[in-house]
């Protein structure tokens, strides 16, 4: 087969096409196969599979092309100025959720090299030491707490909306999700019942909670930070502690371009002071 | 080439206090500071604009923080980052209904090439830029034969020539994405040369041109 080279191109161009429409719209590998096939961990089978997508796949070469540099530290002084980043820096601070939730998954901090027992013994006093100040310390400090309301860290408060409901039978009232109102603040994750890609969203939050007698939702509407979808299905938004005081509360997720249909989401929760 | 060593192990220290809890605004905003770039570079190379950017880079680091009790393995983080940063990508391309940024080349293309099948089957007689048959019973032919010839060759070998000539990688590129060595990806496309009897030049541009596959 003589072939001018554009035409082979043009011709290899074609059956790639086709190779990839054979494998189907959404056959491109996770991220997290393809770091995995950098990492040389896939079983023989994946790996080939892998490497028959790679060859006719440009986005996913692209992809891997880019790994080792992404991993990468590039010295600090190379950095240079960095325009913008504080302030975008303050939009995610707004998001942070908080410590995570303790887990059986916490690893301890790993060991700094070189400390071995020897060297830890000093540590165990000055550790001793604490702990028996921590002894006093803390029974004071909880009747001081007692009389002075504390501040908690901040907390996060995950609300789901359900998904579609079959059959007439109404499922049995849920209790409403609570909020320590000691909480420096608190972040909601609010989970929709259903993916809303290109949503154009308004969250609105109601005093007050319950619906009037029309079915409409009750309450007294209180302004609402910035909310932050982070994917088709959740958005995210933090209300600090003194934007709420004792008593139930709705969040309404309503579509922007249509106000006035059913919310896309309806969550309720309770500020309890314990 | 992976994060230095005392990078690295900054890196695991500021994880570990984010998931422990310990200085977890200092650290989470140490952590933003040290990849943020990085970050905004993998969707500045996907053409998006710089707004576009800062707005796909936040979301990244709110997913990063959201997701980082999950992590079970610290040393793993500047990994998970860029997997995070995949998916947002991926995420926001479907979000566009187009899908169509990762190969744009194929989907304008495939537009054109239906479009034009479709007016050439419904008009045929008024469509003055239908394909002139004899030549579409040629590409197809010939079409055909490369398909027959690439499917006789072994995978890594067939391979090989898709990266080369259809992705225009460079050997060294090809070595590295198949996890074998230059000598071999040369053998390869020397030998794919032969059975496909094909001779031509490289791309214009590329500097390990020789004349060959």
């Amino acid at each position: 087969m003589n072939d001018e080279p554009e035409g082979l191109r043009e011709s290899l161009r074609e059956l790639a096409s086709e190779a990839r429409r054979r494998q189907g719209p959404d056959a491109h590998p996770s991220p997290e196969t393809l770091t995995a096939y950098h990492a040389g961990q896939l079983t023989p089978a994946a790996e080939e599979e892998a490497q028959e997508h790679l060859a006719v796949c440009p986005h996913c070469v692209r992809l891997l092309l880019d790994l080792p540099a992404f991993l990468a530290v590039p010295a600090a002084h190379r950095e240079g100025p960095d325009v913008g980043a504080e302030a975008s820096w303050q939009a995610i601070r707004a998001c942070l959720p908080g410590p995570p939730e303790k887990t059986g998954h916490r690893r301890e901090p790993t060991r700094a090299r070189g400390s071995s027992p020897r060297q830890a013994w000093p540590r165990l006093a000055i550790a001793a030491m604490f702990a028996g100040a921590a002894v006093i310390a803390v029974p004071l400090w909880i009747i001081a707490g007692h009389l002075s309301s504390p501040e908690l860290p901040p907390a996060t408060l995950e609300l789901s909306m359900p998904e579609a409901r079959r059959g007439t039978a109404e499922p049995p009232p849920m209790p409403p999700a609570t909020v320590d109102s000691r909480a420096v603040s608190t972040t909601f994750l609010l989970r929709l019942a259903r993916p809303q890609p290109d949503l154009r969203f308004r969250v609105e939050l109601l005093a007050g909670g319950g619906a009037n007698a029309a079915g409409a939702p009750a309450g007294r509407i209180l302004p609402v930070p910035a909310v932050k979808m982070v994917d088709s299905r959740t958005l995210v938004l933090v209300l600090a502690r003194r934007e709420l005081s004792p008593g139930r509360y709705r969040l309404l997720v309503l579509d922007a371009e249509q106000p006035t249909t059913e919310p896309l989401g309806d969550f309720e929760f309770q500020v309890i002071e314990p | 080439m992976t994060l230095t060593s005392s990078a690295s192990d900054r890196v695991v220290l500021l994880v570990e206090r984010i998931q422990a809890g310990s200085d977890y605004e200092s650290s989470c905003h140490e952590i933003y500071q040290l990849f943020r770039r990085r970050v905004f570079g993998f969707f500045a190379a996907r053409g998006f604009s710089s707004d576009e950017c800062a707005e796909l880079t936040q979301e990244t680091f709110i997913r990063v923080f959201l997701g980082i009790g999950r992590l079970l393995s610290p040393p793993r983080f500047a990994t998970w980052l860029f997997e995070v940063a995949a998916n947002v990508y991926r995420n926001e391309l479907r979000r566009r209904g187009a899908g169509k940024r990762d190969a744009i080349e194929e989907s304008i293309e495939d537009l054109v090439q239906t479009e034009a099948a479709g007016r050439a089957d419904a008009l045929p007689a008024l469509s003055s830029k239908a394909p002139d048959p004899l030549h579409e019973t040629l590409r197809r032919e010939r079409l055909e034969s490369l398909r027959t010839k690439l499917e006789q060759l072994p995978p890594q070998m067939r391979r090989c020539v898709y990266l080369r000539l259809y992705q225009d990688l460079k050997y060294r590129e090809i070595a590295a994405l198949m996890n074998i060595s230059i000598e071999t990806v040369k053998a390869h496309l020397h030998q794919a040369q032969k059975r496909l009897r094909v001779t031509f030049s490289d791309p214009p541009g590329n500097e390990e041109s020789q004349g060959t596959l």
